[in-house]
């Protein structure tokens, strides 16, 4: 009864958090809303503080685009590593491996960010400006300058932050596979790969799908170690290897000196522009982890 | 799965504060600085006003505290001024850099005893503090410099105004280009691509460096500005090219790693680390190394205005280094309207009567410049200014 209880209230300033937060928001944003109107502001390719412009269509395209390439590199490693420890690696050996992977999640992303600017950006360079010079003239998006900073450094350092997240959650929806369905296939002569392919991918997939959306859900929301890599100049590039923004660096940047009339409103709405791109994430993620729980007939 | 949101925004508010706040060159506090030749010890002894008159400090304790906000770049003096303060009387000094724009804002409602900006209060700012009168009191001067890095060159590179507003506008797009060219005869340019950096924070360094771009070239002020001056100089602007990053230490970071990298940071991160800078055209015509002793010649100016709000970029001084800045501590002139405790208001007008005088020799190690003899009579008239209901409260 008293755990009921403590549980209850616990629940409760939750959601009145959750719903002071976004009532909050939404309310500061009117001023925004009134001014530049929803979708011009949504749409705007401007963002000048002192001219009192506000656009967020480079944020948002910077934020979908680092994500899209941190998942482009995150997900075929982090399955990668599931696979090797679920199905290749002896027990002794998997069980250290998963652990230092995990690891990785333990690592403050301003200590992410340090590494990015300081040994990753500087490693990227020759190569950025090696792609540009060649494929960059035939294939766009791909074209120079290549300053350094850029979606392309940004997108890979959320990679690294977003992989033990993938691998972790792929790792036990693998591990997950019944047992009985993996004998099967050995017992009719398949190898190892057989059971990869025939039994713990195709169970796996929808919470594979999942573990992904966890994933883009921490890969839009990441902050400080973006900021240090991206280049942070409020323009939509013309090409991966350009300077940009995201959402959540645009606010983490600006938002301590936003004294200008309307900025502080503006990074506020750029927040709840955020919220709602996570809030589609996660109930993408929800919709795919019910059908893991249809499709493979297991709980959690 | 429903607070994730939650999470999400507190994350970003939390890492907002703990971004700007980390980008204040709070490490300079405590670094030695380089051995810099040209700033003698004699610096320190500069602020005392005339030799024969003996400054005495009186020590109130007041709550035992002080809080102050604002202007990241006088963060690490403030610091040992504070460390200084307190070993002398036992008043602890906290301060929060967290930007001039927060530290004005900070001020205007209250929640600071005093603000501190590098940028003196705007008509609009006055208006806005409901609470009365403010007292603006100049105690840091400091040079922003081009700071620059290009392979294979020996000497210092010379910039016109001209040459560093075309490199900030866009117009100069290569290290050979004629403009610097002719500004530097006998040196070969490489042909290498200009890369600028510039701040992506608001920030009083770019308020004192887009302030001087402002007043030396229309180019400038057309290209960014849309021919407003008003919008073309301040805490940020619209950056037609380049990168951002975060701090002083995100562009001296974002300089070095770039062959052709060039962007603005305050001279102390330039000589900390050892970053080549430019000399700089100033409004006579010379061309000046960036050191304290050319901040000190710019901010020594024949007279300052009554209310000493001032700008000192492309001051007429012939030795001067034209691109210094001020920060200014600022607090309201009758503190009975805005603190209830009357020891509290000694103990802050005790502090600022020993920021302007004997606080003054933390500065040179720390690379700032100090109060020019010919201003610390109006600094010292303005701390006097503050009263409690009408009385003084200096002794």
């Amino acid at each position: 009864m008293v755990f009921r209880v403590i549980a209850a209230a616990g629940t409760v300033v939750a959601l009145a958090t959750v719903g002071l937060m976004v009532y909050d928001s939404v309310i500061t944003t009117a001023p925004v809303i009134s001014t530049f109107g929803i979708w011009d502001f949504v749409t705007g390719l401007r963002w000048a503080p002192s001219f009192t412009i506000y656009g967020a269509l480079p944020f948002i395209f910077g934020t979908l685009l680092t994500s899209v390439i941190a998942l482009l590199i995150a997900v075929p490693v982090a399955l990668g590593i599931a696979l090797l420890v679920t199905e290749y690696l002896p027990p002794r050996i998997a069980g250290p491996v998963a652990v230092t992977v995990d690891l990785l999640a333990a690592i403050p992303s301003v200590v992410w960010g340090l590494w990015g600017l300081l040994v990753l950006v500087p490693f990227l360079r020759p190569i950025e400006h090696a792609i540009a010079a060649s494929a960059g003239s035939v294939v766009p998006f791909l074209g120079p300058p290549t300053p350094g900073p850029s979606y392309f450094a940004a997108g890979v350092i959320v990679a690294f932050m977003i992989i033990p997240i993938v691998a972790a959650v792929t790792r036990e929806v693998f591990a997950a596979t019944p047992r009985l369905q993996r004998e099967a296939v050995l017992a009719l002569g398949g190898t190892s790969w057989d059971v990869v392919r025939r039994v713990v991918l195709p169970i796996g997939r929808a919470g594979f799908l999942a573990a992904i959306v966890l994933g883009l859900g921490r890969a839009i929301g990441e902050t400080i170690a973006v900021t240090l890599v991206i280049g942070n100049a409020p323009r939509i590039g013309s090409s991966i290897f350009s300077p940009g923004f995201t959402l959540a660096s645009v606010i983490a940047n600006e938002f301590n000196e936003a004294t200008e009339p309307l900025h502080a409103e503006s990074l506020i709405t750029l927040g709840v522009v955020l919220l709602v791109i996570a809030v589609l994430i996660n109930g993408a993620g929800l919709l795919i982890r019910r059908r893991v729980t249809q499709v493979a007939g297991r709980g959690s | 799965m429903t607070i994730r949101p939650t999470w999400k925004l507190s994350g970003l508010a939390l890492a907002a504060v703990v971004v700007v706040g980390a980008c204040g060159g709070g490490t300079l506090a405590s670094q030695t600085p380089a051995a810099q030749a040209s700033t003698p010890a004699n610096q320190s002894a500069a602020p005392v006003g005339t030799p024969a008159q003996t400054i005495t400090y009186r020590c109130t304790k007041g709550d035992g505290q002080l809080n102050g906000a604002g202007s990241t770049f006088i963060f690490p003096l403030l610091s040992k001024m504070g460390d200084d303060y307190n070993a002398k009387c036992g008043v602890k000094l906290n301060y929060q850099s967290i930007g001039s724009g927060g530290g004005i804002k900070a001020w205007t409602d209250n929640t600071v005893d005093f603000g501190a900006s590098d940028a003196f209060l705007k008509d609009s700012d006055i208006a806005a503090a409901t609470k009365g009168e403010p007292v603006e009191v100049p105690v840091t001067f400091g040079a922003v410099v081009v700071a620059y890095k290009l392979s294979g060159l020996s000497a210092p590179l010379k910039m016109t105004p001209d040459v560093i507003a075309g490199i900030f506008d866009g117009r100069i797009t290569k290290w050979n280009d004629p403009l610097i060219a002719a500004a530097n005869a006998g040196v070969t340019l490489p042909d290498t691509e200009v890369s600028v950096v510039h701040r992506s924070d608001g920030s009083g360094t770019t308020s004192i460096f887009t302030t001087y771009l402002t007043a030396v070239s229309p180019d400038w002020v057309t290209t960014v500005g849309g021919g407003d001056p008003a919008k073309s100089a301040g805490k940020t602007v619209e950056w037609p090219v380049g990168l951002g990053a975060s701090g002083n230490e995100g562009v001296t970071q974002g300089i070095n790693q770039t062959d052709g990298g060039v962007g603005y940071i305050e001279l102390a991160y330039a000589l900390k680390n050892s970053i080549p800078f430019a000399d700089v055209q100033n409004k006579s015509g010379n061309f000046i190394t960036p050191s304290l002793d050319a901040v000190k010649e710019a901010a020594n100016l024949p007279s300052y205005p009554a209310d000493l709000r001032f700008n000192l970029v492309n001051t007429a001084s012939a030795n001067g280094y034209p691109i210094t800045g001020t920060t200014w501590l600022i607090v309201y002139k009758d503190l009975s309207k805005v603190l209830t405790n009357q020891d509290r208001a000694k103990a802050l007008v005790d502090f600022l009567w020993w920021a302007i005088h004997e606080g003054q020799q933390d500065s040179a190690p720390l690379f700032y410049g100090t109060i020019p003899a010919s201003l610390l009579a109006q600094d010292e008239a303005a701390v006097e200014s503050i009263n409690w209901n009408g009385q003084p409260l200096l002794p």
